[in-house]
């Protein structure tokens, strides 16, 4: 379960690079920010991670992101964190969250400009996979795609239950921004 | 006879064309007169400019919505109303239209979503105001899901048995809206047949069903998330793999357009195609229209509307001069009236209602019409016997026979009665068989009507009726009940479905043949029935006959029921009946037909051709297998189709606005302020059939005692007084408010917070309490005055009582006697201030107050008597020194001679009294206590009326101070102002 996602991520590539692609133009990075904010009525919360990985292939319009939960710092106290951690996300079951699939739009990514993209494709927080379909900024500029995107992700859609005391305190929806800067793999 | 006359009418030269035209015709309604109607009507937006219809919609309210280039506007029959659209979407195509959680979806080229309301207030606009200003309250907003919308054109809206938001998309495939959340439907991801959609629909289990290049694609979501995909395609038995459009007819079947092979209906249960159209020359299909299972419209792209019949599976265009027979149709749609609606490509809009068509044979005055089991038409006129085969009408008879009557035996054979010839019997190939005249027996050569069972055929002649074996056409004379019916007109005989024969005779009323015994019915209620033309069995199983000037009778278990003009007929002279398939009766006249619908009696929809009156034959009506009604009439054969679905044949009211003072108010705001009391009521009655002829009939509930019948959408009250109201609303359309359908909006006007019933009751609560008040204290005050009154009397009397007390007059006596001898000088003096002291005491007892100066002048006089009297044993020590002020009068007076009446008075044991003022402006008397042993009888009157006395008049009270030395006794003080 664990090696799940990466395994998609790299079968995605497979696929991608073997079946559809003889030429697969694979943009990539290891250090995207992932921003999460739980606006509840008592208590805003905020937690970052500077890990978020991903890959976009240009040639198929595919993409994979995977980040790992535990990488998530800042919250209000460390005792968030941990409940974070182990209360809710259960990371040590689910070390990670992941959203693969492709760009609806038929756009060539390999030519510079902003495109606002729609992203279709699985979601998976907790171990629960979800059909979504986001939307994203994108911005190609010499030989660098920068993404940015804001999304909510409702905690029933992914089986995270909150005590119902606590639910003063943690969103229902929490609001996903991404910030990262892929760079050319080849 | 005005009947006979009709029926000998010269024949006319007969052509035979090769083609069929169908026109279809507007039906036009009582009342209104309409001539040169086209057969679509158009209309025309033509006052907004250049308007390019490209879609259509009626909403739930039954208001039509048209999507146009850059457009979206509201049509209410007459005038098309803009609704302000956003600049960004000014020059885009609509593509799409649909009605979903309360709002009109509106889909664009671009792949934008937009929708309107359809709370808001939607004035209707009145003729000759400026109705090219978009509506003020109805915006087109911009929908903004967070998933962001499509950038392919959207193609279709439809939505689901939960509710769920289907769009489809030239490109992108499906997008599914549900639970808040979009998601997408593709051929890579979820095995659609193709991303690029041309049309959606929803099957009865509430599937969506989306039409494609590669087939079709049943999709569902039963949960969040979850797809299904099934597909259909050409190896499932579509007979074209490029499926164009999709059509539920309601009924569980789909029909489905094609792209080169015509329409098939796909039974959805049963997962094949029932009927498909062969041979189909037509081009590609762009919409379809199901009417009920009978027939469907095929929009086409290079040949117009075209319509299916299910039962026959003939396919029949528009004529050629019509100006749709060629256009690209870009989308049809059926309304709730089932009017059928065409736009085409140039972005016309035109509608006709469907149900009615006319057909126009080569022959003149059709007077018999009959439908055979092969679904042919069979057509009896002037110039002869007709059947309609492939689209052509053949001349069966050798000659041009005046034929009348029609029948069709149950081995096939057609039996056609001739006016002087007798009948013709002919084979379903039209050979003839039999040809039975006056000389074999018949009774007359004019057959009337033709009809029976397997067994008989009944001929109503002219000379009465004749009877022959169906199959062998044999006479039979062994019948001998019928010799009763007499030799005089039958004009009709009707088998029913019991097996009775019903006969309409010339002046002898109905009669009917029932297990070998005639009934004659010659009276029904106050009605003596006399001739009677036409017999009819509804669906119910009730006979209805018609006369030749009585009107129209129903009777059901033994009772009659008797329809005329008064019952909103068009006539009371009724040519000929029929029931359709639908229960509607069909009433022919010599200027039209009606349809009266049993169900609404008192509700009858007359129709007539545009191009004049239509005159129907006797006894020219046919009811075919499928329920449809045909007329035989002059100008040509009409068809009444039976859908087999329900249509409003009303128009339908509306409340489209509501302004107070001249501002539109929310319609879902229903209590007023008691100033907000001028209103405005819009209302509209949508019939699309004929928007003109609507009437309203109003009444605010609360305020009109009656109603009113208008022409204009427009009701208003100015100065509502406060109440309760309810606005109701009726629309008709030829005037007929019995049974029709109405709107209301209720409300209510505060009455103003003085006029409340709170305000009231607490106003006169408070008059209540004050007048309470009042009247308490008034009482308070008369008792006060009154006790004050009597307090003096009884203190003047008490003080005048203890003063001619025989004790003090006697001792007063006494001491005079003592020292009348001693002293005569010091008596004179003695009985002066005796005098003094009397004649003070009268003299003050009247007023209220006194000076301390006269009191103490007075207590000086009496004090002097004491001191003769006591001698040393009494001592006044007065320390007033000349205080001023008033006291009430013989106040200290009575308080030293309380102290001398209750206390031992001696040498050895000295009374001292002692007056003076204290610092709180009390006087104050204050005696030693040395109580007598027997005490004087006393009241205790004196000291107690003092002290009420001053409480009476509001002053400080009196303190009485009794420790076991001295008593003590302070009197206020009053400050003299000098009154007196």
């Amino acid at each position: 379960m664990n090696g799940m996602p990466v395994l998609l991520f790299l079968w995605s590539f497979c696929c991608t690079s073997v079946l559809f692609s003889p030429d697969p133009i694979v943009y990539r990075c290891d250090t995207g920010k992932v921003l999460l904010k739980s606006d509840a009525a008592l208590e805003v919360i905020e937690a970052q991670s500077n890990k978020l990985r991903g890959a976009i292939d240009l040639s198929a319009n595919s993409f994979a992101w995977t980040v790992e939960i535990r990488s998530f710092e800042g919250f209000n106290n460390r005792l968030q964190r941990e409940h974070f951690n182990e209360n809710y996300m259960e990371s040590d079951k689910f070390p990670k969250a992941s959203f693969v699939g492709k760009i609806i739009e038929q756009i060539d990514l390999q030519t510079e400009g902003t495109y606002a993209v729609r992203a279709k494709g699985k979601i998976t927080v907790h171990g629960i996979e979800q059909e979504r379909i986001i939307k994203s900024q994108v911005v190609v500029k010499s030989k660098h795609i920068h993404v940015t995107s804001t999304f909510t992700v409702p905690l029933s859609d992914h089986n995270i239950t909150i005590p119902r005391i606590v639910y003063q305190k943690i969103a229902e929806e929490i609001t996903v921004t991404i910030d990262a800067d892929l760079k050319s793999a080849n | 006879m005005p009947t006979l006359n009709r029926l000998i009418k010269p024949a006319s030269v007969l052509i035979v064309k090769k083609t069929l035209s169908i026109l279809f015709f507007y039906c036009c309604v009582y009342l209104t007169v309409r001539a040169q109607m086209p057969e679509f009507r158009a209309h025309s937006a033509k006052e907004l400019g250049e308007v390019h219809i490209t879609t259509i919609l009626q909403d739930s309210r039954g208001w039509i919505w048209c999507g146009a280039l850059g457009r979206l506007l509201r049509y209410d029959g007459l005038l098309f109303q803009p609704i302000l659209i956003p600049d960004s979407l000014q020059s885009v195509r609509v593509t799409a239209l649909s009605e979903s959680q309360g709002r009109i979806w509106v889909g664009f080229q671009n792949g934008c979503i937009a929708y309107v309301p359809m709370t808001g207030n939607f004035p209707s606009i009145l003729a000759g105001s400026a109705y090219d200003q978009p509506m003020q309250s109805a915006v087109l907003q911009v929908w903004q899901p967070s998933e962001g919308l499509p950038s392919m054109a959207i193609t279709a809206f439809s939505e689901d048995s939960s509710g769920a938001c289907w769009i489809g998309t030239y490109g992108e495939g499906l997008y599914v809206w549900k639970d808040n959340r979009m998601y997408q439907f593709n051929v890579a991801d979820d095995g659609l047949s193709s991303d690029d959609i041309y049309a959606l629909a929803t099957d009865g289990k509430g599937n969506i069903w989306a039409a494609t290049d590669a087939g079709i694609s049943i999709c569902s979501m039963p949960s969040k998330g979850q797809k299904k995909v099934q597909k259909i395609s050409a190896a499932d038995g579509l007979p074209d793999q490029i499926i164009t459009t999709l059509a539920p007819d309601g009924q569980g079947n789909m029909w489905i357009g094609t792209h080169d092979y015509g329409v098939c209906c796909y039974d959805i249960a049963a997962k094949h195609c029932k009927y498909r159209t062969q041979n189909w020359p037509y081009g590609p299909v762009t919409s379809l229209v199901a009417f009920g299972k009978q027939e469907v419209w095929i929009g086409t792209e290079h040949n117009g509307p075209i319509r299916f019949e299910t039962a026959s599976a003939a396919l029949f265009t528009l004529p050629d001069q019509n100006l749709l027979r060629y256009s690209k149709i870009q989308r049809l749609f059926k309304d709730r009236e089932g009017l059928l609606w065409v736009v085409t490509d140039k972005g016309a809009l035109y509608s006709a209602q469907a149900m009615f068509g006319i057909l126009t044979p080569t022959f003149a005055n059709v007077q018999a019409v009959l439908i055979d089991s092969r679904n042919r038409l069979w057509a009896g006129s002037q110039q002869g016997l007709f059947v309609r085969e492939s689209n052509t009408y053949r001349q069966i008879l050798p000659r041009a026979e005046n034929i009348i009557s029609l029948w069709e035996s149950p081995y096939g054979e057609i039996w056609a009665g001739s006016f002087g010839n007798g009948v013709y019997v002919v084979d379903e190939k039209g050979a003839l068989r039999q040809h039975i005249l006056e000389k074999d027996g018949l009774a007359n050569g004019s057959v009337l009507s033709v009809n029976g069972d397997a067994q008989r055929v009944w001929l109503a002649t002219l000379g009465g009726i004749t009877v022959c074996d169906t199959r062998t056409h044999k006479m039979l004379r062994d019948i001998p009940e019928i010799e009763t019916l007499g030799t005089s007109y039958i004009y009709k005989v009707f088998t029913d479905s019991k097996g009775r024969v019903w006969f309409g005779t010339d002046g002898d009323g109905l009669q009917m043949l029932e297990n070998g015994r005639i009934q004659s019915f010659t009276q029904a209620g106050d009605t003596k029935l006399r001739t009677i033309y036409s017999i009819a069995e509804d669906n119910k199983g009730n006979i209805w006959f018609s006369t030749d000037r009585d009107g129209l009778f129903s009777f059901q278990n033994g009772q009659f029921r008797h329809f005329t003009t008064a019952n909103h007929l068009h006539s009371n002279k009724i040519t000929g009946l029929a029931v359709s398939g639908n229960g509607m009766i069909v009433i022919g006249y010599d200027d039209g037909f009606d349809l009266l619908n049993p169900d609404r009696v008192d509700h009858a929809v007359f129709s007539e051709l545009q191009n004049g009156t239509m005159e129907v034959n006797l006894n020219a009506l046919y009811r075919d297998q499928a329920g449809n009604v045909w007329i035989g009439a002059r100008q040509g054969i009409v068809r009444i189709a039976a859908y087999g679905e329900t249509f409003l044949d009303d128009p339908q009211p509306d409340i489209t606005a509501v302004s107070v003072l001249m501002q539109s108010v929310d319609l879902q705001q229903h209590t007023f302020a008691y100033d907000q009391n001028y209103f405005i009521f819009n209302f509209t009655g949508l019939w699309y059939s004929s928007p003109e002829s609507v009437r309203y009939r109003y009444k605010l509930e609360g305020f009109d005692p009656n109603w009113k019948i208008s022409k204009d959408p427009l009701a208003s009250y100015p100065n509502l007084p406060p109440g309760n109201y309810t606005f109701r609303v009726q629309t008709s359309e030829h005037g007929n408010f019995d049974h029709v359908p109405e709107t209301s909006w209720a409300f209510t006007i505060h009455p103003p917070f003085w006029a409340q019933w709170w305000f009231i009751l607490l106003c006169l609560l408070l008059a209540g309490a004050t007048f309470y008040a009042f009247v308490r204290i008034r009482e308070a005050r008369l008792k006060k005055e009154a006790q004050l009154k009597r307090e003096n009397v009884e203190s003047q009397f008490a003080a005048l009582k203890s003063q001619i007390n025989p004790h003090f007059l006697f001792n007063s006596f006494n001491t005079l006697i003592t020292i009348i001898e001693e002293n005569p000088k010091i008596a004179v003096e003695y009985v002066e201030h005796l005098s003094d002291f009397y004649r003070s005491m009268m003299a003050y007892r009247e007023r209220d107050f006194i000076t301390l100066q006269e009191e103490k002048e007075l207590v000086e006089s009496f004090h002097f008597l004491l001191k003769k009297r006591y001698e040393d044993g009494f001592h006044l020590i007065d320390r007033l020194n000349g205080h001023t002020g008033l006291v009430m009068p013989l106040a200290l007076q009575m308080l030293v001679e309380n102290a001398v009446k209750h206390n031992i008075i001696s040498s050895s044991r000295p009374l001292t009294i002692e007056i003076f003022m204290d610092n709180d402006n009390y006087v104050v008397v204050r005696n030693n206590i040395q109580k007598k042993i027997k005490p004087e009888p006393s009241t205790h009157f004196g000291l107690q009326s003092l002290i009420h006395r001053y409480r009476l008049f509001g002053e400080r009270p009196v303190i009485v101070e009794d420790n076991s030395a001295f008593f003590t006794v302070k009197v206020p003080v009053r400050e003299d102002r000098g009154e007196k």
